[in-house]
């Protein structure tokens, strides 16, 4: 039976989640903000490199390098990147889904996989699970850094020159804006220049230093370049979804807290009759 | 004097954009100068000082800490590993830093501690440089 001490429990608790998921929200907005403000300073850099790379690429065959090696595919990495913690609604599943799909749609078996995850949730999901993990490095909470796309880059530069990796991709979440996050799947190794839209500019480059030591320099920045903006884009998501989903939760708390107020109002006013009329009854009782 | 626009990027910001009738950049094989209509061109560059001017005839300076330029006859990109305004460079932090790099070197030191702190000499040169200094 529902009392009215019980129903002030209730209430109180419901009162108490609002303030924290409250709290947490405004810490979230705050960790965005400044993600947000890094992804797209960052961008404009990821956007040279690659136009610069097409135009390369377009200008001829590029020379000779470990890093534009194509071969066939036995052994495929994915670095993943998740969040460290919870509580950002469907984030880290979305990603999960994303890396499990795309293992399925290129019909590879969990031992022609070798995960780099970034991210402890990924991590967690994916260990448990028996999947190979080449490497694992939590998320920052702070936002991701130079330092960590340093780590992955050279990670995954060595498994891909060395020949355990014959191909890798990256799996992180796009930041369109504080509430959209699409999970994307990327082609890291071997580099393709991007094909992009073609404008009929054709170069013929001079090189300086020669173009096989101008490449030897270029790759490995570009390979870092394209792990660092799927890293900053991916904190930029993670508070985004983080907000989304205290802002979520703050607005059923209060829901459940004014349904739980209405609720025991009408159990007071309830017992308060019931209270009268028996004292209205005693009373026309004795008069009788 | 034909304009072309200079792009200045570092991996954390855009530092420059603009429509500019000459530039001087830092290559690895030494400075080199760009105006509109130069031939493609791709260089990897060092650090140094570069200094572009406008069509006003303002001039500008700014570091560049090594990274790469793309140069077409219509736009110049520098996709720096480092790069600042002259404007955005604090002395006093520039002058310690190389303080301190020149009493560290001074220092028995391990291969990898001696180019850090190579570089950092490097680096605060390029940046007193840049503001007029000489060093």
């Amino acid at each position: 039976m529902r009392t009215l001490r019980g129903m002030r429990a209730r209430i109180r608790a419901a009162k108490s989640i609002q303030q924290i998921t409250r709290a947490m929200k405004l810490v979230s907005a705050a960790r965005l903000r400044r993600a947000q403000d890094r992804v797209l300073a960052a961008r404009p850099y990821a956007q040279r490199m690659h136009d610069v790379l097409q135009e390369l690429g377009r200008a001829g065959e590029l020379p000779d390098h470990p890093l534009l090696q194509k071969r066939e595919p036995r052994t495929v990495g994915f670095v993943l990147a998740t969040s460290d913690r919870g509580l950002c609604g469907s984030y880290n599943m979305n990603l999960i889904r994303t890396q499990l799909n795309t293992i399925r749609d290129m019909g590879l078996s969990p031992q022609q996989v070798q995960l780099i995850c970034v991210g402890r949730r990924g991590y967690q999901f994916f260990s448990k699970r028996d999947y190979p993990i080449a490497l694992y490095r939590p998320m920052p909470t702070a936002g991701a850094g130079l330092e960590d796309a340093r780590a992955v880059a050279d990670a995954v530069q060595e498994l891909f020159i060395n020949g355990a990796l014959d191909r890798v991709y990256l799996i992180y979440s796009q930041f369109i804006n504080p509430v959209t996050q699409r999970p994307t799947v990327l082609p890291l190794l071997p580099i393709e220049p991007p094909a992009g839209e073609d404008d009929g500019a054709r170069y013929d480059f001079v090189f300086e230093p020669s173009a096989e030591q101008l490449l030897a320099r270029l790759l490995p920045r570009y390979l870092l370049t394209e792990v660092l903006q799927a890293l900053l884009e991916a904190s930029a998501s993670e508070h985004g979804a983080r907000m989304t989903a205290m802002s979520m939760a703050s607005d059923n708390a209060g829901k459940m807290i004014q349904e739980l107020t209405l609720t025991m109002n009408r159990l007071r006013q309830a017992a308060i009759t019931k209270e009268i009329a028996e004292v209205v009854g005693g009373a026309e009782a004795l008069k009788g | 004097m034909r304009e072309f626009l200079l792009s200045i990027v570092n991996p954390e910001r855009t530092v420059l954009e603009e429509r500019v009738v000459h530039v001087r950049l830092p290559g690895s094989e030494g400075y080199f100068g760009v105006m509109a209509g130069h031939m493609p061109f791709f260089a990897q560059l060092q650090y140094g000082v570069g200094e572009y001017r406008r069509a006003d005839g303002v001039t500008r300076k700014f570091t560049v800490l090594g990274g790469f330029a793309e140069v077409l006859p219509d736009r110049t990109i520098v996709l720096a590993d480092g790069a600042e305004l002259a404007d955005e460079i604090d002395p006093d932090r520039a002058r310690v830093a190389l303080r301190k790099a020149l009493e560290v070197l001074s220092q028995p030191l391990s291969e990898e501690e001696l180019a850090e702190a190579r570089l950092a000499i490097e680096r605060a040169k390029a940046r007193l440089r840049a503001i007029g200094e000489q060093v």
